[in-house]
């Protein structure tokens, strides 16, 4: 919400400073909105009015020490300006708090404001009156807030308070905000507090979760007979865990939230904060040393490294079902090696990861396609049903790019393997990454990528509900020829990987991608010639009478070429599921999309607003009535699952339909329903002419008008089957 | 009278003409949606058409929209012919007759060029 303090903040910074001019910097937009553009701003503003010659977005060391230096702290009696006075009322109010009309003046209203943001950072006691000092000033640069924000928790405000109020004298312990929120500051602050605690020296002391901090806290267990400040830090470190217990002494009701901790964790449950406790806590590996039943690699597990595993405890392993990189040759699953890890006793869990390393792979659409090619090895290599499969996100997403690009990603997963098959969804991430799915109601297990500990996805996040493997460290077991490089895996038991495989299944001739490279340009010049011979020119009609001059503006020949040819991966995914001809799909959503006219939007909208039930929609013209039977249909089989639909579902069944990939799965489920209700087979790889005819036919219904529609699509049915073969073939 | 219109009663005969052959451009599309609804539903349902295969959300929508346009465009030529016909020496039911045929000038042109 604007503010108009600090709208008149920005503009004092444009009417002083040229308009940004002096200060390096671009006008400030005058909304009233407090953004980092305002705060970098300002920082530049405060350099300038302390004279450092070179400025800059940052609040650094030169700076802070200036401010020392120079003037020791600010007071009515320091303040070297009134424009310098005004840079700090402006940034006073655009942190929320009162800078007394920013007149130039520390005055009483400023020097309320100031002990009122000293009291919310905790530093009432270190920094009484009215002061700002250097590492205040600092603060206040800045977007971190100093009271709890909204969903913040306010246990971890009082914490973010204690450690700033105990540890701001140390030289490079620093403001943490006091939002209520564990983040990558708060954890590293309690790094730093340990580290002092421990007797580290400035300088000494670095935030990092290093061999002194481990072997310093190796002896400082804490249990029901600890109190003070060593208690407090751990304490503090469970809250911080969403763990829920008292801020203070180790009491027995913290000494039972320790040990639900531990267990949770897969922890010897010994209700002491002892060093495998701490480490857990304060860093997402926790104690690396510590020795798992679960591993993953990419290298082949043959019998001799099988033994080895087995040898050092492991019982669980992970391997990866595909790999697209020709580098590291052995990270898919390899012929036989499934029977080497049964054999041997071992289980196995299986990965899919493709090109996961960025935001822009993971959108639904991906998602649904990562999830059908993840069946399909899944069954080459003989996954058994109820197997999870873990999908990877192997990069350090941001919270928003979680919300705007993973969540749906996980949802194309969630549905197409939870409606084309019997296995489950697992995510391989960092913690809030695998959090976020499984709030979403996207995952079964998670697979959490601790080892990656600077992971902002990790740092300040507690280990996500439904954990079942834990990567903690790169080791080498076994030696010689039984030498392999693993992940070290901490397993909870939520997850057991499989024991036993299936054979394995394969079906020649399936439909692949069509070679676009190739193909496009040929097959789209005779799919014109084909549609132009039976009346249907690339838009309008042939003729006065010809009612295709209804589509006229709407598609052409080659834009729903195009549109069919955007979705191939999907025609292919749902043809090799199906085991039936990608064209017999392809064809009628081709049709309709060329058929497309303002008369079909318009039905779209009369469902849209309660004036129909149902209409024919989306890319393949589908009824929803339509789209119930022949889903029923298919799950009466066992070909896809899900919970039978009835006419209650007619209008959220349309609302899906307007999906793409629903869509077009109906079309390929309802190939298959109407091969029952023509009484023939069902489609597969060798449906003769005739029947794929008679299938096109029925796509329109019964009678004249039907047949029409099959002889005209099987025309078309041929000229996208004969380069489907040609990719094929290649 | 001064101010009352002058002219010769042939030149109404050629704006008539004029207007009704102009507005028969944009006529095309309510007489052409008028057989598109007729060859859809109507004549296809006695045998004498084949409807449209993918045409099958039914005949409510379709006549909603050839109603309105054929209402509209008739109104709008009604409009643009009822000033002409008080000046034209023609009987009015011959008037309306040649008028509408004049329209349907534009549309029988494009049959025969497509």
């Amino acid at each position: 919400m604007a503010d108009e303090m600090v709208r008149v903040a920005q503009s004092f910074v444009n009417t002083t400073y040229n308009n940004g001019a002096t200060l390096g910097t671009s006008k400030l937009k005058e909304d009233g909105l407090t953004g980092w553009a305002t705060m970098y701003a300002l920082t530049r503003a405060l350099q300038y009015e302390m004279g450092i010659s070179s400025l800059s977005d940052s609040f650094g060391p030169t700076t802070l020490s200036t401010i020392g230096t120079k003037y020791g702290k600010f007071d009515e009696t320091t303040i070297p300006s009134a424009n310098f006075c005004r840079v700090l009322q402006s940034v006073l109010y655009c942190k929320g708090y009162d800078g007394s009309e920013i007149d130039g003046t520390y005055n009483a209203r400023v020097q309320a404001a100031v002990v009122k943001l000293n009291q919310n950072m905790g530093l009432g006691v270190t920094y009484p009156g009215s002061s700002l000092w250097p590492k205040v000033v600092k603060g206040l640069f800045n977007m971190d807030s100093y009271v709890t924000v909204s969903g913040g928790s306010d246990a971890i405000h009082s914490i973010q308070q204690w450690l700033n109020g105990r540890y701001i004298p140390r030289k490079d312990f620093y403001v943490i905000p006091c939002d209520g929120y564990h983040s990558r500051d708060v954890a590293k602050s309690m790094l730093f507090a340990i580290q002092y605690e421990l007797g580290m020296a400035d300088g000494t002391a670095n935030g990092v979760f290093g061999p002194g901090t481990q072997s310093g806290l190796k002896s400082h267990t804490v249990s029901v007979v600890t109190n003070g400040t060593w208690a407090q830090l751990f304490t503090a470190a469970m809250i911080l865990n969403k763990r829920s217990v008292p801020f203070g002494d180790f009491t027995a009701e913290v000494k039972a939230g320790v040990e639900s901790f531990q267990s949770f964790i897969k922890l010897p449950v010994t209700g002491t904060g002892d060093f495998q406790t701490w480490a857990s806590l304060l860093v997402s590996y926790g104690d690396q040393t510590r020795k798992g039943t679960a591993c993953d690699g990419v290298t082949m597990v043959t019998p001799p490294r099988a033994q080895a595993l087995k040898d050092a405890g492991y019982e669980y392993i992970g391997r990866y079902l595909f790999n697209p990189s020709a580098r590291l040759p052995e990270k898919q699953i390899q012929p036989g090696e499934l029977v080497t890890i049964k054999d041997a006793g071992l289980r196995c869990f299986p990965i899919y990861q493709t090109w996961s390393g960025s935001a822009d792979y993971f959108d639904y659409l991906q998602g649904t396609n990562d999830a059908f090619k993840a069946i399909e090895w899944a069954q080459y290599h003989g996954f058994k049903p109820g197997t999870i499969i873990y999908f990877a996100i192997d990069y350090d997403a941001m919270d928003d790019e979680v919300t705007q690009y993973i969540v749906p990603h996980f949802q194309g997963v969630m549905r197409t393997i939870s409606e084309n098959s019997s296995y489950g969804v697992g995510v391989y991430g960092p913690r809030n990454v695998c959090q976020r799915i499984a709030d979403a109601g996207y995952s079964a297990t998670s697979y959490v990528s601790d080892m990656s500990s600077a992971f902002s996805g990790n740092l300040g996040f507690p280990m996500p509900t439904n954990w079942a493997f834990d990567q903690i460290a790169t080791i080498t077991v076994g030696s010689g020829s039984g030498a392999i490089e693993i992940d070290n895996d901490i397993a909870s038991g939520r997850d057991t990987g499989q024991g036993d495989f299936n054979a394995g299944s394969y079906t020649e001739g399936v439909d692949v991608d069509l070679d676009k490279a190739a193909y496009r340009d040929a097959m789209l010049t005779d799919v014109q010639i084909y549609l132009t011979s039976i009346g249907v020119p690339e838009s309008g009609g042939d003729g006065w009478t010809d009612s295709d001059w209804v589509t006229l503006g709407g598609i052409s020949t080659t834009k729903a070429y195009d549109l069919v040819l955007s979705a191939d991966w999907l025609f292919t995914s749902l043809a090799r599921q199906l085991k039936l001809r990608k064209a017999l799909i392809q064809a009628p959503v081709l049709w309709e999309l060329r058929k497309l006219n303002p008369l079909d939007f318009l039905a779209d909208e009369a469902v849209k607003s309660g004036l129909k039930d149902d209409c024919s929609t989306g890319w393949g013209q589908i009824f929803s009535w339509v789209t119930i039977e022949a889903r029923n249909y298919c799950m009466q089989q066992g070909i896809i699952n899900g919970t039978p639909l009835t006419s209650t579902d007619l209008r959220a069944v349309w609302d899906n339909l307007q999906d793409t990939t629903y869509n077009i799965g109906s079309v390929a489920y309802l190939t298959v329903y109407n091969s029952y209700q023509l009484g023939i087979a069902g489609p597969s790889l060798t449906t003769s002419l005739t029947d794929t005819q008679a299938l096109l036919a029925r796509y329109n219904g019964t009678g004249e008008a039907a047949q029409q529609y099959g002889s005209e699509l099987i025309g078309l049915f041929k000229v996208l089957e004969n380069y489907n073969l040609l990719s094929r073939n290649k | 009278m001064t101010g009352v219109n002058t002219r010769p009663k042939w030149t109404w005969l050629l704006t008539a003409a004029g207007v009704n052959l102009l507005l028969g451009i944009p006529g095309v599309i309510p007489i052409w949606l008028l057989w598109y609804f007729a060859a859809n539903w109507p004549l296809a349902a006695i045998g004498w058409t084949q409807a449209e295969p993918t045409e099958n959300d039914g005949m409510l929508l379709p006549l909603l929209v050839v109603a309105v346009v054929v209402a509209l465009f008739t109104l709008v030529w009604w409009l643009a012919n009822r000033p002409i016909r008080r000046r034209v020496a023609l009987d009015p039911r011959l008037y309306w007759l040649v008028s509408a045929l004049a329209t349907f000038v534009p549309t029988f042109t494009l049959m025969a060029v497509l």
